[in-house]
């Protein structure tokens, strides 16, 4: 191996030592409510007169929200406040073995609708818009039907059916047998998750990801982008053992939401009943959730108003790509704009 | 019951990533030094059994006679990926002798691990939606669930 090479991967390693040390949030927020792990936090407005309706925006379980806002000029939430949004985002915490028995009702019924009723007195609106994000958008459709709270509904990269032939995690996930590794230890391990994200495409996740990094040294602002991305694909939480399950049972393996099977909490979740105006977002090179995955979702829905819209980017690449953060953000706020 | 989890970064995937590059470059530097000293790039087919010697190095890191325990629990993907192991091989090879002969030639040591990566990733991509490896991979995620539900707290 030549010296110098072998120099720089020992520069690299000095240097990605540090990432754990990197502060995650660019964007001014406050904490305004709290229920269990549950943290609700509102941005602050960086327009005059944001808009009067607010947008909720709710991130999976699975990983964190920070990559929503993990650079100050590369931030999807910062490009929301840019373009008047009232932006609040849900914190779904770090679930730990007192939480294995939550279930996605629990989520939905218990959570998600505790800080929706907040949000409306805090905004004093009588409903909100809800931006639901990968399996996020799980919680956030169910939650429209179960509710009457939603005004106008947005999916990111949010998978309706689980069979489709190139759904390869789908079809993975089939062989997972959640039921006995749930009933022997309670949650989800998270550095399982990572690890499963990262063998999907081992070669590029690893061999090229890290020689592009080495490669770049010199390139402090690239350096800093992959630090804080680094950081936070490692920052993935637990998963509390039942809803993880469900997600996996009645989702991924049963493909329930399509067959019109699916009962959260005793109420039958019927996409045919969903009526108010939908925004569904797809990234074209996601592979976590392929886009026929979404894009359904228009055959199974009632609601007359619905808007579909992809942007060339992957399942993450999408909250932090320059050229569709400079786009997206500003679509999503003119189509609530048009329907406020 | 707020407990901020302190995330665990113990699991340094730039650490993997450099033992496993490690044997990459080692067996290339024994094996085909030699072919890039000169001032002029080599013809593959030319140097065909030191390339072999170094692809068999490679492929070693699969081959087992003796599986332990662990190993065990997720043998068909084990033996996937020495297959796939063994593609990428012949594919790299294909590949390299191509390049020499459009005059787009590999120069050094850190080129043919580009290519290697590219191959590597290309025969994944394609075994990923077969049928046969989406089921290998189930049972080994199971094991990989395994371990790190036994690391967690009970």
């Amino acid at each position: 191996m030549p010296d110098s090479f072998l120099k720089k991967l020992a520069d690299a390693q000095q240097i990605y030592s540090g990432f754990a040390e990197l502060s995650y949030h660019s964007h001014q927020r406050e904490l305004i409510y709290e229920l269990d792990q549950i943290k609700l936090y509102h941005y602050q407005a960086k327009v005059k007169k944001p808009d009067a309706i607010p947008l909720l925006v709710v991130f999976a379980t699975v990983n964190r929200p920070e990559i929503l806002d993990l650079l100050p000029d590369q931030s999807f939430l910062g490009g929301l406040l840019d373009n008047g949004a009232d932006v609040y985002l849900i914190d779904w915490g770090y679930p730990d073995s007192d939480d294995n028995t939550l279930s996605m009702h629990d989520y939905i019924s218990h959570y998600l609708h505790a800080c929706v009723l907040f949000i409306k007195k805090h905004s004093h609106q009588k409903q909100i818009n809800v931006l639901g994000i990968c399996q996020g958008g799980l919680l956030c459709l169910c939650y429209t039907l179960m509710y009457k709270e939603v005004k106008n509904l947005i999916l990111i990269s949010t998978p309706i059916d689980f069979s489709t032939r190139d759904h390869v995690i789908a079809r993975v996930l089939k062989q997972i047998e959640i039921k006995k590794i749930i009933e022997q230890s309670g949650n989800i391990a998270g550095a399982w998750l990572t690890q499963f994200f990262i063998s999907l495409r081992p070669f590029e996740l690893i061999g090229k990801k890290y020689l592009n990094f080495v490669d770049q040294l010199q390139n402090t602002s690239f350096i800093d982008s992959f630090l804080r991305v680094e950081k936070w694909l490692h920052d993935a939480p637990d998963q509390a053992g039942t809803a993880f399950g469900e997600l996996l049972t009645l989702f991924y393996q049963q493909n329930k939401l399509i067959k019109n099977e699916l009962m959260l909490g005793g109420k039958k979740i019927d996409l045919a009943q969903l009526n108010v105006p939908i925004l569904n977002i797809m990234a074209r090179e996601d592979q976590i959730t392929p886009m026929s995955a979404s894009k359904v979702l228009k055959q199974y829905v009632g609601s007359n108003d619905y808007t579909q819209a992809i942007f060339d980017s992957g399942h993450i690449g999408i909250y932090i790509s320059k050229k569709v953060l400079a786009r997206m953000p500003r679509m999503i706020a003119e189509w609530l704009r048009e329907r406020s | 019951m707020d407990k901020e989890k302190k995330t665990d970064f113990n699991q340094n995937w730039y650490d993997i990533w450099m033992k496993q590059s490690q044997l990459f470059f080692e067996t290339a530097e024994k094996n085909l030094k030699n072919m890039f000293d000169t001032p002029t790039p080599i013809d593959p087919e030319a140097h065909a059994k030191e390339i072999n010697a170094w692809l068999e190095n490679l492929k070693k890191q699969w081959q087992f006679t003796e599986l332990n325990m662990q190993q065990k629990e997720y043998e068909a993907y084990w033996r996937m990926c020495a297959k796939m192991s063994n593609e990428a091989a012949e594919m790299i090879l294909a590949q390299w002798t191509l390049r020499a002969k459009e005059k787009n030639p590999i120069k050094n040591i850190r080129e043919l691990y580009d290519l290697w990566l590219d191959c590597c990733e290309k025969i994944y991509e394609k075994a990923m939606q077969s049928k046969a490896y989406q089921e290998a991979y189930g049972d080994y995620m199971n094991a990989v669930l395994n371990f790190w539900q036994s690391t967690m707290p009970k």
